[in-house]
């Protein structure tokens, strides 16, 4: 037995190590919110029975080359570790800029702030056939989720001291730069948050028989909220989830 | 005993196999035939050999065992496979209704048995193909349980993960000679050795698989350690050299075939010639290599590559600009002209082996 032993000792040091990772990351300085169906959904449409169920974070992509530069700055994103030296109109910038690589950056997401209301009140400006499109940002009210990304860093810490007071999580996501270019408006380039680094949260066993079945298309408005927790890592977890009545909502 | 004595063993009685068509065949020629005193002595010293080689190491007697064998090796990577399929569904049919200490405790416990079941199975055995299965299971069953339970905690599949990965691999397959579970664990430490690269710059590591230098440069690294873990005994140094080869060429091949994996600051298209340029020196360098030291399967492999190479670049170049039947004739004369070095190597192989 002595041949295996080693690999023995691998493993149980390495699930030892990714449960001591949780445990630290839980513990210490731990960001909390309240999060409600908007924000989080289930990742999965299919029955809830049996398998693991996950939900998955949605945010709004401030995909508008505008909107993305007012938050996501040249300054930040050479911060990140961009380069943004090549100016949109120059020949070789969509090859440049295709080309970059995405970064990984710790990207603040403010609920239902000013940000928000920004957004809100071109969707409500917006033209009925806008509105029509699926899209995640305009899409019935249960898909337009409250989390907007208003600021990014290297290291978490300047973010979360910046918005401590403010309804604000901090976590890791993948940033990548973007190139875009019409008759109408020119050369464009933007970051954008392509992806969080942990989109989606496992549900743990305890809190499964209180999420509701999948949402229908009828279904406008949240049916949960649930207590949402990031940690030092910022890996995220449910702290609990909370069926929504008539009146909560 | 050394670990690969069945290997040796096996070769021995490959050998006196050979040895008895060779001589049936110089008695058809007369060319030569033993009186029946000395054909008797061999014939019953071969049988003690042999009988000695079957009790000591279970080795293939014929030719018909020898096919049996490779039946045998193909039917234990099918039921590897089915069990960690097997596990993987356990795990969802039932995953959402267990805490999480439970998860944990399963997710370990299925490649401990697993682990329990290649010493088992190694001290009953002496093929080793049911211990060689286990093997495969462990491996299978441990990645799973990490991938596994860093999900469950939400923690994301940082690349360190891929270190003690590869870690658990090597050490199962140096405690048998498993030279399959050998060749995963090692592919997983040249994925380990370019994320690195990627995760020191604040890139995402999955970008490993859209910007193919750094994994390239892993897998020669690779490479040139291989002759190293040659004390390790099993040819397992072979088994990293061929690893290391797959992976060299593949990604090469990738980079020479496919616009935007390359991470050089060049147009894609560029950057594609630069790799297509660059390939045909390699695989040459590479093919020399094998012929030198007598690597067989390096040579194939190499050969391999470095066809599939030119048949695509040929493809891609002349498709649209010569006729369809001067396309293959030019390709049937590519083949012919293949023949021809070939044969010239071979040739000069023979002259110097003189």
């Amino acid at each position: 037995m002595s041949r295996l032993v080693v690999a023995a000792l691998v493993l149980l040091i390495t699930v030892g190590g990714l449960l001591g990772a949780a445990a630290w990351n839980r513990a210490g300085d731990v960001q909390s919110i309240v999060l409600t169906e908007r924000e989080l959904r289930l990742a999965w449409n299919g029955p809830l029975d049996r398998s693991e169920i996950r939900l998955r974070l949605q945010w709004q992509p401030r995909r508008d080359a505008q909107d993305a530069r007012f938050w996501l700055t040249d300054l930040k994103l050479r911060e990140i570790g961009f380069t943004t030296g090549v100016p949109a109109g120059a020949p070789e910038a969509e090859l440049f800029y295709g080309r970059s690589l995405p970064r990984l950056a710790w990207v603040a997401f403010e609920l239902n702030g000013p940000a928000w209301r920004l957004i809100e009140q071109r969707i409500e400006m917006s033209r009925p056939s806008d509105l029509a499109e699926p899209t995640r940002a305009y899409g019935r009210p249960l898909e337009r989720s409250r989390l907007v990304p208003i600021d990014a860093a290297v290291t978490p810490e300047p973010l979360r001291r910046r918005y401590a007071d403010a309804p604000v999580i901090v976590m890791p996501a993948v940033i990548r730069m973007h190139y875009f270019s019409s008759k109408k408006e020119g050369p464009s380039v933007w970051g954008e948050v392509e992806d969080l680094v942990s989109p989606e949260i496992s549900v743990p066993a305890r809190l499964r028989g209180v999420l509701p079945p999948p949402a229908k298309e009828g279904d406008q408005e949240p049916r949960y909220e649930v207590g949402f927790r990031v940690g030092r890592l910022g890996a995220p977890w449910l702290e609990d989830i909370r069926r929504l009545s008539n009146d909560d909502r | 005993m050394p670990r690969d004595a069945r290997r040796a063993a096996q070769a021995r009685a490959d050998q006196i196999r050979a040895f008895r068509r060779e001589l049936r065949t110089l008695a058809d020629e007369e060319a030569f035939r033993p009186s029946p005193e000395e054909e008797a002595a061999l014939t019953a010293h071969h049988e003690r050999v042999l009988a000695s080689l079957a009790c000591d190491f279970d080795i293939d007697r014929s030719e018909r065992e020898g096919q049996l064998s490779r039946g045998m090796q193909i039917a234990s990577l099918l039921g590897a496979a089915a069990l960690v399929g097997a596990v993987a569904a356990l795990v969802n049919q039932f995953w959402g209704r267990l805490g999480l200490s439970a998860q944990v405790t399963l997710l370990t416990f299925f490649p401990l048995a697993a682990l329990a079941g290649v010493q088992f199975a190694a001290e009953r055995e002496r093929t080793r193909y049911v211990a060689g299965l286990f093997g495969l299971v462990a491996l299978g069953t441990a990645w799973f349980a990490m991938a596994t339970i860093a999900r469950a905690l939400n923690l994301p599949l940082s690349p360190l993960l891929f270190w003690p990965a590869a870690a658990f691999g090597i050490a199962v397959a140096v405690s048998y000679g498993f030279r399959l579970v050998f060749a995963l664990s090692l592919a997983v430490s040249v994925v380990a050795m370019a994320s690195v690269f990627f995760a020191g710059g604040g890139v995402p590591w999955p970008v490993l698989f859209n910007r193919l230098e750094p994994f390239t440069g892993a897998a020669f690294a690779l490479l040139v350690l291989s002759p190293h873990v040659a004390p390790l005994g099993d040819g397992f140094d072979n088994t990293a050299r061929h690893t290391a080869l797959v992976l060299l060429l593949g990604a090469s091949f990738m980079l020479a075939n496919v616009s935007g994996l390359s991470l050089l600051a060049f147009a894609p298209s560029t950057a594609q010639i630069v790799y297509q340029v660059v390939f045909v020196p390699l695989s040459i360098a590479l093919l020399w290599r094998a012929l030198r030291t007598g690597d067989s399967r390096g040579a194939t492999l190499t050969a391999v590559a470095f066809a599939l190479f030119i048949l695509v670049r040929y493809f891609d170049w002349f498709w649209d600009w010569i006729p369809a039947w001067a396309f293959f004739v030019v390709l049937a004369g590519m083949a012919f002209a293949s023949i021809a070095l070939l044969r010239r190597v071979r040739h000069r192989q023979e002259t110097e082996a003189i």
